[in-house]
């Protein structure tokens, strides 16, 4: 395949396509793929490396080290700090996520089209783009056999009390539930971009280069003509070496955390441009039973609770291996290691909310982002009921001890404790929280005042520059949006192919 | 490889913030020395004027014979050179800074001397403490630069106190001991034995580059000599018994003061998350790692 490793590169490099896409997930991927099966030349450019199934150990240790950015220590800056992980190879973070492939829901659409003019990222114009995305990804609902203990259990707890819910749609081919997605799929059923979108780019003539870690975009006037490179080495560090690549289209897609500092540092210039930036904050809600549980077995994100979405409330599963677990489960010394002995009987899903408030991106010294986002009063008591839903769907199935990911409250001991946590006036600063799903901070409009990029991904005011990954989502999708932004990538790309294929006079 | 490269850019991170320092110093060095020699009235004038506007002090008189501002430039053109040639070859060069620092020590000094027994004028006490923060300077920077503290760095690759037998290990050593209760077993008499955790949490962090270790230092001492704030004691965190440890720790877990809570979490979320990435810790609590087929990876 025409992958170009550039960890072994030893002098500088010069390339030329009709298409410089840097970034190779959800949104990088299916634009190159797109437009090379359209028949344009394009080179795909990646920071870090191009990992093969079989080097997916499932030790989550290493591959944490190997396939997420800064080891996994990537965070927030603001109240509380909020770990914020993200992927770093070719697949970005569609290789670590859990495959969960929802389509943002109508009324989000519809918002879309209404507040920012993108009538063509209506319901009836996006369905044939999730249709056609599904059915390359194979998305499905997890099949019952493969939901395992923790979520049955979870179920058993959420229907007792009469929460709705269904098995997660996934992109999984042959799926045997080895239970470790975030750390790259050993079996190469997940079907991350990196299996799917980026082999199918790479058929279709797409060049790969990867520890390529694109430093800014070429601009002649408001003209993009291009990105330059600093070129790396096995541990992600300069080798000295440097990449120029020259395209009439340049398409920037290295996720909503990147995408703004990378623009700006090339000079682009728009209010808009790293503000809006939404997240999911999600806290972890561990339960302890007598009896086994071994939420190890099945797919760990195989089940949601799908009853308050329209509040901003999303409960799915999310069980890891001990490693990951084990800062979650509260206590020191022998407190916790008497809770880690048991880690048989422990259950874990996760409570995500989607965000009213919103952070920004900002570029510290050296060009590295920097994350800046507080939890908004309304998003901590959102949280807060988030937290107090899971922990009493698993009192309801039977959980002697729950573990809230809230330190003033470290133990739930009963369902009445559980209710009477979403009516607290709990701190933010009192919240361990992660959050998944970064958006919004080039975000899209009709109107270039509100917008960076327009409805066909180019950015407002600049010729040959398009953004199409999760910075353009003009609010958030409210459920995990990798669908939603592999569709709308993939209408940029036909847009841009039209473009390409009759250039405007 | 990991540590050899490591180790080098910390080296380099550190020369370059001392040569900084030096050619600072060298520049003033010439500023100043120019405007004795250009303005030296002007000089005397201005000092008074800023002495006059921070408290009381007597007026330094003008003068017209010149020959103690020739030794004065002679002065200044020698320590201008002196930190020129250090920072051409900071380690060559380096028993140039007690010579610079002796030349600023004496100006320091006699200024003292003459601002407490001679004249009380603010120029008297600004050049003492002017070239007072000059002596100090030079002497930090002559112990940066040694190189027994070089070679103990590349030997560890880590910042000083984190390497084996450093105070900031003993303190790690101590918190991750009590972190895991490292002193007993983990599952009814089956030893999980944790050797060396320290050094992966290190090496841990040292994959986020040169300053990822450092970063622990703050917070480890922040532990250490939290004890009279929050534990009510004198005795430092490891001097404290077992029991008092956890519960010291416990503390900084559970706290509302968030800050307090954040010192402990990077330290608690690695040692765990190490910790129990370990097979035998796996193992120990029943966790079965995944079996893959890989005969049948990719058929799909």
């Amino acid at each position: 395949m025409p992958i170009l490793d550039a960890a072994t590169v030893t002098r500088d490099v010069q390339r030329a396509a009709d298409v410089v896409v840097v970034g190779t997930g959800a949104g990088g991927a299916v634009v190159a793929a797109t437009l090379a099966e359209a028949g344009a030349r394009v080179l795909l450019l990646e920071e870090g490396a191009y990992h093969r199934t079989e080097e997916f150990t499932a030790r989550p240790l290493d591959m944490v080290a190997r396939l997420y950015r800064n080891r996994g220590l990537t965070a927030t800056l603001g109240v509380p700090t909020i770990g914020l992980p993200l992927g770093c190879t070719v697949g970005g973070t569609t290789a670590i996520n859990s495959g969960t492939c929802f389509p943002a829901p109508d009324y989000v659409l519809e918002q879309w089209a209404r507040e920012e003019g993108l009538d063509d990222y209506a319901p009836a114009h996006l369905a044939p783009r999730f249709e056609e995305v599904s059915r390359r990804l194979g998305v499905r609902p997890v099949p019952e056999e493969l939901l395992g203990p923790n979520a049955q259990l979870f179920r058993k707890g959420a229907e007792a009390l009469g929460f709705a819910g269904q098995p997660i749609p996934r992109n999984a081919r042959g799926c045997v539930g080895t239970g470790v997605c975030a750390f790259g799929c050993p079996t190469g059923a997940k079907q991350s971009t990196n299996l799917s979108y980026v082999p199918a780019a790479l058929e279709a003539g797409a060049e790969l280069v990867t520890h390529a870690r694109v430093r800014r975009v070429l601009l002649d006037g408001r003209r993009a003509i291009g990105v330059e490179a600093n070129l790396l080495d096995e541990r992600g560090v300069s080798n000295g070496r440097s990449l120029r690549a020259l395209g009439n289209a340049t398409v920037i897609a290295t996720g909503a955390v990147h995408t703004p500092v990378l623009l700006r540092t090339s000079g682009v210039r728009h209010p808009a441009l790293g503000r809006n930036l939404r997240i999911h904050p999600a806290a972890r809600v561990g339960a302890l039973f007598d009896e086994p549980v071994r939420g190890w077995i099945g797919v760990p994100q195989s089940y949601h609770v799908s009853q308050f979405e329209r509040e901003g409330i999303f409960i799915q599963g999310i069980f890891a291996p001990p490693a990951i677990e084990a800062p979650t489960v509260p206590g020191i010394g022998r407190e916790h290691r008497e809770r880690m002995r048991r880690f048989s009987q422990l259950g874990s899903f996760g409570a995500l909310i989607s965000d009213a408030g919103t952070g920004r991106v900002a570029a510290a010294p050296g060009g590295q982002p920097l994350v800046l986002y507080s939890l908004a009063p309304a998003d901590r008591r959102r949280l807060a009921r988030a937290v107090s839903l899971t922990a009493q769907a698993w009192f309801a199935a039977g959980a002697t001890e729950v573990f809230p990911s809230v330190r003033s409250r470290p133990v739930l001991r009963s369902i009445a404790e559980a209710r009477a946590l979403a009516d607290d006036e709990i701190p933010a600063k009192y919240f361990d929280v992660m959050a998944f799903h970064p958006m919004g901070t080039a975000r899209m409009s009709a109107d270039p005042a509100r917008g960076v990029v327009g409805s066909s991904g180019g950015v407002h005011g600049y010729e040959g520059l398009y953004v199409a990954d999760a910075s353009v989502l003009p609010s958030s999708t409210r459920r995990n949006p990798q669908l939603t932004i592999m569709a709308v990538a993939t209408k940029i790309a036909q847009d841009l192919t039209h473009a390409l294929a009759d250039p405007a006079p | 490889m990991n540590e050899i490269g490591g180790t080098a850019r910390a080296g380099t991170e550190v020369e370059r913030l001392v040569r900084l320092n030096v050619v600072a110093l060298m520049w003033a060095f010439i500023i100043v020395g120019a405007l004795f020699f250009l303005v030296p009235d002007g000089v005397v004038v201005f000092t008074n004027l800023v002495g006059s506007w921070l408290g009381e002090f007597s007026e330094a008189p003008q003068t017209g014979f010149r020959l103690w501002l020739s030794l004065a430039t002679a002065y200044m053109v020698l320590v201008s050179v002196l930190a020129y040639l250090i920072q051409r070859d900071l380690h060559g060069n380096r028993p140039l800074l007690l010579v610079l620092a002796a030349g600023k020590a004496a100006s320091s000094l006699t200024c003292l001397l003459f601002y407490l027994f001679s004249l009380d004028a603010f120029g008297y006490l600004l050049n003492f403490l002017v070239d007072g923060s000059i002596v100090l300077n030079c002497l930090v920077l002559y112990r940066v630069l040694d190189p027994r503290r070089r070679t103990r760095a590349r030997a560890s690759g880590l910042p000083r106190g984190l390497e084996r037998g450093g105070r900031g290990r003993a303190i790690l050593d101590a918190v991750l001991a009590t972190v895991l209760a490292d002193d007993d077993r983990v599952d009814g008499g089956r030893a999980v034995p944790s050797p060396a955790l320290d050094e992966e949490l290190l090496e841990y962090l040292r994959g986020l580059g040169p300053s990822g270790p450092r970063a622990l230092l703050p917070a480890l001492l922040a532990i250490e000599y939290g004890t009279p704030f929050w534990f009510g004691t004198l005795r430092p965190f490891t001097r404290l018994g077992p029991a008092e440890r956890a519960q010291y720790l416990r503390g900084f877990e559970t706290s509302r003061f968030y800050l307090r809570e954040r010192v402990l979490f990077p330290i608690r979320f690695l040692a765990t998350t190490l910790f129990y990435a370990r097979p035998e810790a796996e193992a120990a609590i029943g966790y079965e790692r995944p079996r893959i087929d890989r005969a049948r990876v990719g058929i799909y």
